[in-house]
């Protein structure tokens, strides 16, 4: 705790996290020269804000957090003498606008307008030898699972709000007046409407109250700070700024260049590494000569590691250590390793044995005594991420620390790659930045690892940024589905029986391998796999295969391959009964909030789409829904078909997220979600041969582009007074309601992602 | 080597020669606003402007740029200090070029792609100050982005063409009007 932080390079913001996270005292007493006053709080264990202000205000020595919480706060509030609010953020920043809606909640709460609060990255440090300290800072931080908004909204409302409180005590107390007199308004402490101060002022902003304290603590005692930290939230009735269009906080600093993400991270005196990965997932190294490598232009050092299977370079620039990568990827030889191509991957999604996870009902009598039975095959081919931000990172490896920037959706794992390489007796810093795009793979396996390496072979700061067809080949990718699906209806047209099989291969998690071995192949079925749907007899089986190859989460996990699989054969179902799609789902949605919910937004987009009214030849409409971490979404896609060639000519997309904090970006996650599903659904696709991905780069792995992306009409249509998550729902009814339109236009049913049509016969 | 980047000359090692200008200018003249994104030319994530014309840094070798003014997405704005790399108020967004204030209003998500959508719609307002829907679909169509921001880059475009229109006749704007 006493140790001595490095200060941060001049080139990144002075107050940036790692400047000091461990230095608790200068926390408490203010001591930093800017004087800022600084407040610490748990978010991920609302009940510790209570402990984590009232230790944090106190002096250091006395009682700590709960022993059963993260040792140190993960939510910092820096309130500077003059300039904005700083808060420091346990959320990555990855383009979700997640640092925008974190400003929104704390200034609603705070009294600030949008230019009073910026929001930063916190830090993590991680080992140095003490066990005891292992997370001293930061606890377990990640960014995933659309959790961000609903899990920071509570513990963000109350911490602000107590800060809000302290604000108004210490500014009643310097305005020499009573508590009862003074309200919080645009980032000051000002008198009520007739209230006098004896000292004639009428307010102070929250900068004079925190430079004009006596003290550290001002008039603050820390009983009632604890006693503070109950404070009364606004209601939604009286928000003005959770759920206006609030200003990204973040766009600023990247409409003109000046954003820090990790590929972008420098420090003075830094060279440059590369490394080669092998040639077939999992082999293992057996020889290298370095003396090619070595005796290329600029190379400072070859660092071979036949143990760890590392081989990399350091050199002067980046292209002198590509080539001399490029040189020494042909003086190794590989043992081992993948042999997989597609057709050994299908083959094991085929084969891989069946296990319930759902029965109601007796689903195989009802379909065996059915005469409107339906069979039909579903499969999701495996894509990347295609992040447009490689994985990179920057390594400053020292005798007794290692300092590490990088854009990662998980630091604390991104911490433990570090401690695994050169932790021991060093003590490891994440500086985590913003992110040029996450979507799941920036939560395992990052570069920093293999940066720390090379820089500890050095003594020199590196850079290590992947090159694109090292990043798309890496993995891991999303997992390969094959969905196979019976089902029957009545003569009324209800659904009378599902039975349904998921081949899925297996994702990594980096967890322990005994709880991965539970988890991993529960994930993808249990993800977006609600149905809105009354089935009386329903059967579901997952069918995990787990092969070679690297498979991981990617946005949505399992919602896609499930909402695609499910809602094609909801519309099968529809055409077996002879039923309007649309009307098909209206008339089987379950008697629950979830039928509810649902109804609203099928509704909602079968009017906005025109559903039924007459289009052209070759054009047709699809409708589909889903529901993933508490949001639902439904809607309809508006096709049309010339030749073989697939045009989306509208997307009309609903959804209940709750409550929504800022309305303009929850609508850019959604479209953002609706175009990574529609360039999932025309053009992506990875292929594996002996052991490796086919395709590196955007040559051959097409990306939906410009020309092709459609107009995106949303409509927002929360209940509910708290937010549910919108990273990824919007991610699940778009490839089903391609497909069902394709169906509507051409009668042609495709159930292949991505889809490709076929001359007849 | 000498490179002329936003109205500066500076020098560059030798070592670049043959290597991208991309990486000249990131890891050598410290201009990381200029984005890597998949090397062979096709996101367009590395676009500068090249005596005026947008241009994929990773694929143009470092000393053909020597003798050709080099605009970064740096050099697209009047300088602006501001400790808090936001805009605080409208003075600052002022001395942004049209287009960067067009995407303060219509912003993309992680924006790793910013710079090449930059540099195609500050050329198309130059050389076309009222672009017809068509001229700007045709501007877009060759960049990239992983987010899907394509109709906020449409929204944006037509904002900036509309910044232009209404700013007084005369006036510059931005370092490359």
């Amino acid at each position: 705790m006493k140790r001595k932080n490095r200060d941060a390079p001049a080139w990144v913001d002075g107050t940036a996290p790692g400047s000091y996270l461990l230095s608790r005292r200068g926390l408490l007493l203010g001591s930093a020269a800017s004087g800022s006053l600084l407040v610490g709080a748990y978010f991920s264990r609302n009940a510790l804000i209570k402990t984590a202000l009232g230790s944090t205000l106190l002096a250091e020595g006395s009682s700590r957090g709960s022993a059963t919480g993260p040792a140190r706060p993960d939510l910092w509030f820096e309130i500077p003498t003059s300039g904005p609010i700083v808060v420091y953020s346990p959320k990555a920043e990855m383009g979700q606008g997640i640092h925008t809606a974190i400003a929104q909640i704390a200034a609603e709460e705070l009294d600030l307008l949008p230019h009073q609060i910026v929001v930063r990255g916190v830090g993590l440090s991680q080992g140095g030898g003490n066990t005891t300290e292992s997370r001293e800072f930061g606890g377990l931080l990640s960014t995933a699972a659309s959790n961000s908004v609903m899990g920071v909204f509570g513990p963000l409302r109350s911490s602000a709000a107590t800060i809000r409180e302290m604000l108004l005590i210490e500014g009643a107390n310097q305005l020499e007046v009573n508590r009862g007199k003074v309200r919080a308004s645009e980032g000051k402490v000002r008198l009520l409407d007739g209230a006098v101060a004896t000292n004639g002022k009428d307010s102070l902003s929250y900068g004079d109250i925190v430079s004009g304290k006596t003290g550290p603590l001002g008039s603050w005692d820390p009983t009632d700070i604890e006693e503070l930290a109950s404070p009364s939230l606004k209601a939604r009735k009286d928000f003005t700024i959770i759920g206006s269009d609030f200003p990204r906080v973040d766009a600023f600093e990247k409409v003109t260049g000046t954003a820090l993400y990790g590929y972008d991270a420098k420090l003075p005196g830094m060279l440059f590494g590369a490394v080669v990965h092998p040639p077939r997932y999992g082999a293992t190294l057996l020889t290298a000569n370095t003396d090619r490598a070595a005796s290329l232009p600029g190379v400072v050092k070859v660092v071979v590691d036949v143990a760890n299977s590392f081989a990399g370079v350091v050199a002067t620039t980046r292209g002198q250590a590509q080539r001399a990568a490029q040189a020494l990827d042909l003086d190794l030889t590989w043992d081992g390793g993948s042999t997989l191509s597609d057709v050994d991957v299908q083959r094991a999604l085929e084969a891989a044995p069946g296990t319930s996870i759902y029965s109601v009902g007796d689903a195989d009598s009802a379909l065996a005594k059915s005469n409107n039975k339906v069979s039909a095959s579903y499969s999701v081919a495996p894509v990347v991420h295609a992040h447009f931000e490689p994985i990179s990172a920057l390594a400053d490896v020292t005798e007794t620390e290692a300092h590490v920037w990088l854009s990662t959706q998980q630091p604390s794992a991104a911490a433990s790659e570090v401690v695994a390489v050169v932790g021991g007796s060093r003590r490891v810093h994440i500086h985590p930045t913003y992110l040029g795009g996450g979507f799941g793979r920036k939560f395992l396996t990052h570069a920093g690892g293999e940066a720390a390496r090379l820089s500890q072979a050095v003594g020199k700061p590196v850079h290590l940024g992947w090159t694109r067809e090292q990043d798309m080949k890496f993995g891991p990718f999303r997992q390969s589905a094959l969905l196979k699906i019976s089902g029957s209806v009545d003569s009324k047209g209800k659904i009378v029986a599902v039975d349904e099989h998921l081949h899925t291969t297996t994702l990594s998690l980096g967890l322990p391998s005994a709880i991965e071995t539970l988890v991993s192949p529960a994930l993808v079925p249990l993800t977006g796999a609600v149905l809105p749907y009354e089935i009386p007899h329903f059967n579901v089986l997952t069918h995990p295969a787990k092969v070679d190859i690297p498979f991981g989460i990617w946005r949505g996990v399992g919602l896609l391959p499930n909402a695609f699989g499910m809602e094609s054969f909801i519309d099968e179902l529809a055409a077996e009964a002879t039923v309007d799609p649309l009307q098909f789902r209206l008339n089987n949605l379950l008697d629950s909030d979830l039928g509810k919910r649902t109804e609203v937004l099928l509704r909602d987009v079968g009017e906005r789409s025109q559903w039924g009214q007459p289009l052209p030849e070759g054009h047709g409409r699809g409708v589909a829904t889903s529901m993933m971490a508490g949001a639902v979404v439904a809607a309809v896609v508006h096709v049309s078909i010339s030749g073989l060639t697939i045009k989306v000519e509208h997307v009309y997309v609903a959804v209940d997220a709750g409550l929504i904090i800022n309305p303009a970006g929850a609508k850019l996650q959604i479209a953002g979600a609706v175009m990574m599903a529609l360039s999932s659904s025309l053009h992506e696709r990875v292929s594996f041969e002996n052991g490796m991905a086919v395709q590196d780069n955007f040559e051959a792995y097409r990306l939906l582009g410009a020309p092709e992306a459609p107009p995106v009409d949303i409509s927002l249509l929360g209940t509910g007074d708290t937010p549910a998550g919108l990273g990824e729902p919007a991610i699940g009814p778009i490839a089903p309601a391609l497909g069902n339109a394709i169906f509507a236009a051409i009668g042609v049913r495709v159930r292949a992602l991505p889809f490709v049509l076929e001359l007849p016969g | 080597m000498k490179l002329t980047v936003n109205n500066e000359t500076r020098d560059v090692p030798d070592a670049y020669t043959g290597d991208p200008l991309l990486w000249a200018l990131r890891d050598e003249l410290g201009l990381t606003g200029t984005h890597y994104g998949c090397g062979i030319g096709q996101c367009g994530s590395c676009s500068v402007l090249i005596d005026g014309t947008p241009t994929r840094s990773c694929q143009t070798p470092s000393e053909l740029a020597t003798g050709t003014s080099i605009v970064t997405i740096e050099g697209l704005a009047k300088p602006v200090n501001n400790a808090s790399g936001r805009v605080a108020s409208l003075q600052e967004a002022e001395s942004l070029h049209h287009l960067q204030r067009a995407f303060l209003e219509f912003p993309l998500q992680c924006m790793w792609c910013l710079p090449g959508h930059l540099m195609s719609g500050v050329a198309l307002l130059a050389a076309n100050p009222s672009p017809t829907t068509s001229d700007i679909e045709a501007a877009i169509a060759n960049n990239l982005c992983r987010c899907g921001g394509y109709n906020q880059i449409r929204k944006a475009f037509a904002r900036a063409a509309a910044l232009l229109q209404s700013s007084a006749a005369g006036e510059t704007d931005g370092a490359v009007q």
